[in-house]
């Protein structure tokens, strides 16, 4: 929005009044607290603030800024080194995350306090693809007395890179014991089949299956067993009748990325090579993450020849 | 909240009970949660330690059945000295105690005791009237307006009535009238409220425990005592509470279900949560503060929750909207863009009917639509039925019956709850759009779902309805039917002349006395263009059409050439050029000049001194309501004090469109205006 290239001071009855007034948007309220750190100086508190908003419409370098001059105000406040922190990692400014992220661990001594600035930190070692590194600071995050899931499920990826499967499977089950999520329960399902387990997996997997109305996931990480044990007629079944399912829940103008990443990974495991890279690439370009998409590539690599020519649906 | 607060209240108690200790006071509820169809929580609060004890029964006169002890769980204000197993309410940590005023503390209020009395085996689909106490001592209900009714079994033929509302917890009184419409409205259509959906923003401004008292638990609770309130956390909440950590007032109010206990899978968290009634699905997403991207744990939970859930309805609501241009704009702000693109693939993949948000202070409600993530927003191949929606209309909204994927759903923004409502703009994929404080109602029965907005006059503002039977195949309009993208609509514009052409007229403006070819767009040497007006041996009285408002805030950039001594004013409230207000800008006398002219005559209203330079850019802004004026004016290089004044007006200037005025022989450039309209 353009504004005359000057402010004015605005009353304290504009500015206390702003968020229950009708125009709260974004550009409201930075306009208003710009007018306000005019009035009377910055503060830590109204630069913080006004970077939350920058945030809001991802201005990140701006939202950089507003943290940095709130650290100028206060150098020990955990919002903005958190802020500053997160808006360097997307920026991809990650040495200089790092550096903050570890300013942020010195503020406290207490897990509480430092568990959101290991997170930050493991996200830019996660970033760096410093497995070992990232694993340690999930760690160090997951002595919170409440840690986010988020973290349980950022440490398994760490020991996934690692190949450290068995110490995923244990990671994951203190996890599920310490929170009820269906996500980390599912997440220690997977880490069991990577981890060749597949007796504990293939029972979990049934249960899932009869509880289900959409079951393509769950076909496919049947299809995954059966490819390691190269029951591979299984494999083909379980992977045609999960992309059977994933096909009526794709709308081809609008697809759902994740279900695009799920057909890819079906007609991998179905011997359809060129279709399932030109899903993944698909799932990619619609903003699946790299380390989130299914393994196509491996799968194709290593999926046997189909004795019976290629799959016919 | 969790399982962590489950402790032995017989052994807490007694750590905390003095021997002095005298009943305490009813600080807030008692109010539900987390109803099913065999259990309820009642949750109330004491200032001052007491014995909780709930009592219910089939009758106010019999209420034979008790909850105390073990099954009351109890949590208290940091201050109160007790064991360390007992969970505390909300305290402000001390590093964030200077960044606040001194008056907004966000903490429990001192001595504060909460129970949570959770109530079992109750019999589905009844009622059942209840009581709490101070061990014998009453503190609210054995009445007939003390009651709750236990679910209907998940799965059972669908009959139900829900309140939707968001943006509410004001405190003030618009909140107050949307609260009676919807009551009065239940009362003469003699079904009452089975659920009660709050999309967030229910404690303004920070969500503190006080407001979280004032502005949600007390204005509501008459309707609380009966009904469960199903939250989603908004941004107001979310300047206190913490979705990540759980902690919170906001987490301290609610008791949601995080291990599936009323339905769906489990979360593991009161971020977000699912819960079935009858053949109900509903899920709450937490849009504010957690990882909004695909591959996050809500994300994944929304997938594995949506792969079990099977129901014959998909109901999902949250704050932030995915479509909108009421006081927010879908198209720019990140949260919002992010639920849209991120969270309607899974959601529409998976057959949901019906999407509730509020955050935008507006009522917006879809035409029958798929698959609309674009960015930004477009009607284009993505409705499916452009029609009202009305049976008795263009005809109900068609989809097969049970949950089939990408069959359309409706979206509604139900943010007018109380707070301030506005528009920017017109979301193209939208049936009604409607500037007015209110709330939604849904009446579910079997296959048909009927959304009524109420206003908070009572009155229906729009309905629409859903018919899921039989199998139908939707097709995409290729051209559908668009809301009309009309400014007069809009409450907040921002009026510049970068895209027209120097040299000609500006559109949309209107001499009403004066030269009337005396405005022209001329370009500055930085390129950027300016509307520049002359008058003649006339004063000329310019206005912008669309700017019509009796209570408005009206903005300019406003350049006085080096020439002009005789300055420029602002001019609203006209009736005819002998009849009029004005707030002028005098370099002359070096003031600034409110006056109403009344037949011809002025009246100066106040006068406040003011240096007004020539040739630089001022800022120029005036506030109108209906009983005072408030002015802000200073330069661009600040080389002259600001000026900021309030003036009482006897009486109200008449409602008319908003413009400028210059006297005779002077000139003026405008850079800007700016239009907010609060007649609304």
């Amino acid at each position: 929005m353009k504004r005359c290239p000057f402010l004015i001071a605005a009353s304290a009855v504009l500015a206390a009044a702003l968020p229950a007034s009708g125009h709260e948007g974004p550009d409201h309220v930075i306009e208003a607290l710009t007018e306000r750190i005019q009035a009377q100086g910055p503060t830590a508190k109204l630069l913080i603030s006004r970077a939350y908003e920058h945030q809001s419409l991802g201005n990140w370098n701006a939202v950089l800024a507003d943290f940095g001059a709130a650290l100028d105000l206060d150098s020990r406040s955990r919002a903005a080194l958190s802020g500053y922190t997160e808006a360097s990692l997307q920026l991809g400014a990650l040495p200089q995350a790092e550096s903050m992220a570890r300013r942020g661990l010195e503020l406290d001594e207490d897990a509480l306090g430092q568990s959101p600035f290991y997170a930050l930190l493991a996200r830019v070692f996660a970033e760096q693809q410093r497995w070992s590194d990232a694993r340690e600071a999930w760690r160090g995050a997951l002595r919170s007395p409440r840690p986010e899931i988020d973290w349980f499920l950022g440490e398994a990826e760490c020991l996934d890179h690692l190949d450290r499967h068995r110490e995923r499977v244990e990671a994951l089950l203190l996890a599920t014991e310490r929170n009820p999520s269906v996500v980390l329960h599912r997440a220690w399902i997977h880490a069991l089949v990577d981890a060749g387990d597949f007796e504990t997996a293939s029972q979990e997997i049934e249960n899932g299956l009869s509880k289900s109305r959409w079951k393509s996931s769950w076909l496919l990480l049947r299809a995954r067993i059966y490819a390691q044990r190269q029951l591979y007629t299984q494999q083909w079944a379980d992977a045609a009748d999960a992309l059977t399912e994933i096909r009526s829940r794709l709308s081809v103008e609008h697809p759902d990325p994740h279900l695009v990443a799920e057909a890819a990974q079906a007609l991998a495991f179905l011997g359809k090579n060129d279709e399932a890279l030109a899903y993944i690439k698909n799932a990619r370009d619609l903003g699946i993450s790299e380390s989130h998409l299914p393994e196509v590539t491996r799968i194709i690599e290593s999926a046997p020849i189909n004795p019976q020519g290629k799959y016919v649906e | 909240m969790t399982n962590l607060r489950l402790f032995s209240l017989a052994l807490a108690l007694a750590t905390i009970l003095p021997a002095w200790a005298s009943a305490g006071s009813l600080a807030r509820g008692p109010y539900l949660q987390q109803a099913t169809s065999n259990s309820i929580v009642v949750v109330w609060r004491t200032k001052g330690v007491s014995t909780p004890v709930l009592r219910y029964g089939n009758s106010p006169d019999a209420l034979t059945e008790e909850v105390s002890g073990d099954s009351v769980i109890l949590r208290v204000s940091a201050d109160i000295n007790a064991a360390t197993n007992i969970p505390r309410l909300y305290k402000e940590p001390a590093d964030e105690i200077d960044q606040r005023e001194a008056d907004h503390d966000p903490s429990t209020a001192a001595n504060t005791y909460q129970f949570e009395a959770q109530v079992s085996g109750l019999q589905p689909d009844s009622k059942y009237y209840y009581a709490i106490y101070d061990n014998n001592q009453p503190l609210a209900g054995g009445d007939e307006n003390h009651y709750f009714v236990s679910h209907p079994r998940i799965g059972s033929s669908t009959d139900m009535r829900l309140w939707v509302v968001g943006d509410s917890g004001t405190g003030e009184i618009e909140q107050a009238m949307v609260h009676d419409a919807m009551r009065a409205y239940v009362s003469r259509t003699g079904r009452s409220v089975d659920h009660y959906i709050h999309v967030g923003d229910m404690a303004y401004s920070d969500g503190t425990d006080r407001e979280f008292q004032d502005n949600f638990f007390a204005p509501y609770q008459t309707t609380l005592r009966n009904t469960v309130c199903w939250p989603a956390m908004g941004n107001h909440e979310g300047h206190t509470s913490r979705g990540i950590s759980g902690i919170g007032p906001y987490y301290d109010a609610y008791v949601v279900p995080t291990r599936a206990e009323a339905g769906g899978v489990a979360s593991g968290t009161e971020a977000y949560y699912s819960f079935d009634i009858e053949e109900v699905h509903f899920t709450c997403l937490d849009s504010h503060d957690l990882d909004r991207s695909p591959d996050a744990a809500m994300a994944q939970w929304l997938r594995a929750d949506l792969e079990q859930a099977n129901a014959k309805w998909l109901v999902a609501f949250w704050h932030h909207p995915p479509y909108t241009k009421g006081s927010h704009d879908s198209d720019r702000e990140q949260q919002l863009a992010e639920m849209r693109e991120n969270f309607m693939p899974i959601l529409e993949s998976s057959g949901v009917d019906l999407t509730l948000t509020g955050h935008s202070h507006i009522y917006e409600r879809s035409m029958l639509m798929d698959g609309a993530y674009d960015t930004p927003t477009t009607a284009k191949g993505v409705i499916l039925d452009d029609g009202d929606g009305r049976i008795g209309g263009d005809g109900a909204y068609r989809k097969s019956k049970g949950l089939r994927p990408h069959e359309g759903s409706v979206s509604i923004v139900s943010g007018h709850g109380g707070a301030g409502i506005s528009r920017q703009g017109t979301m193209p994929v939208m049936r009604e759009i409607i500037i007015e404080h209110g709330s939604v109602i849904l009446d579910i029965e079997g296959d048909t779902l009927t959304g009524t907005m109420l206003n908070k006059q009572g009155q229906i503002r729009d309905v629409f309805n859903i018919v899921k039977r039989g199998r139908v195949r939707p097709v995409r309009i290729k051209n559908p039917w668009q809301p009309i993208h009309d400014i007069s609509l809009l409450t907040e514009l921002l009026l510049e002349f970068n895209d027209v052409a120097p040299g000609s007229a500006p559109e949309g403006w209107r001499v009403v006395s004066g030269n009337p070819s005396s405005l022209a767009v001329t370009a500055e040497p930085n390129g950027e263009n300016l509307l520049r007006a002359e008058a003649n041996a006339e004063p000329l009285l310019a206005q912008y059409a669309q700017f019509d408002s009796s209570a408005f805030e009206f903005e300019t950039g406003i350049r006085l050439p080096p020439e002009n001594e005789k300055g420029a004013g602002l001019l609203f409230g006209y009736r005819d050029p002998r009849n009029f207000g004005r707030i002028y800008l005098d370099p002359a006398a070096s003031v600034i000049r409110v006056s109403r002219f009344v037949d011809g005559s002025e009246n100066i209203i106040t006068e406040e001194a003011a240096q007004i330079p020539s040739g630089l850019w001022l800022k120029f802004e005036i506030q109108v309501t209906d009983v005072d004026i408030e002015v802000q004016f200073q330069d661009e290089a600040e080389q002259t004090r600001e000026i900021e004044f309030t003036i009482g007006i006897d009486s109200p200037f008449p409602k008319s469109p908003i413009g400028f005025y210059l006297p005779p022989d002077s000139s003026a450039e405008f850079l800007y205006f700016e239009f907010q309209d609060n007649d609304r």
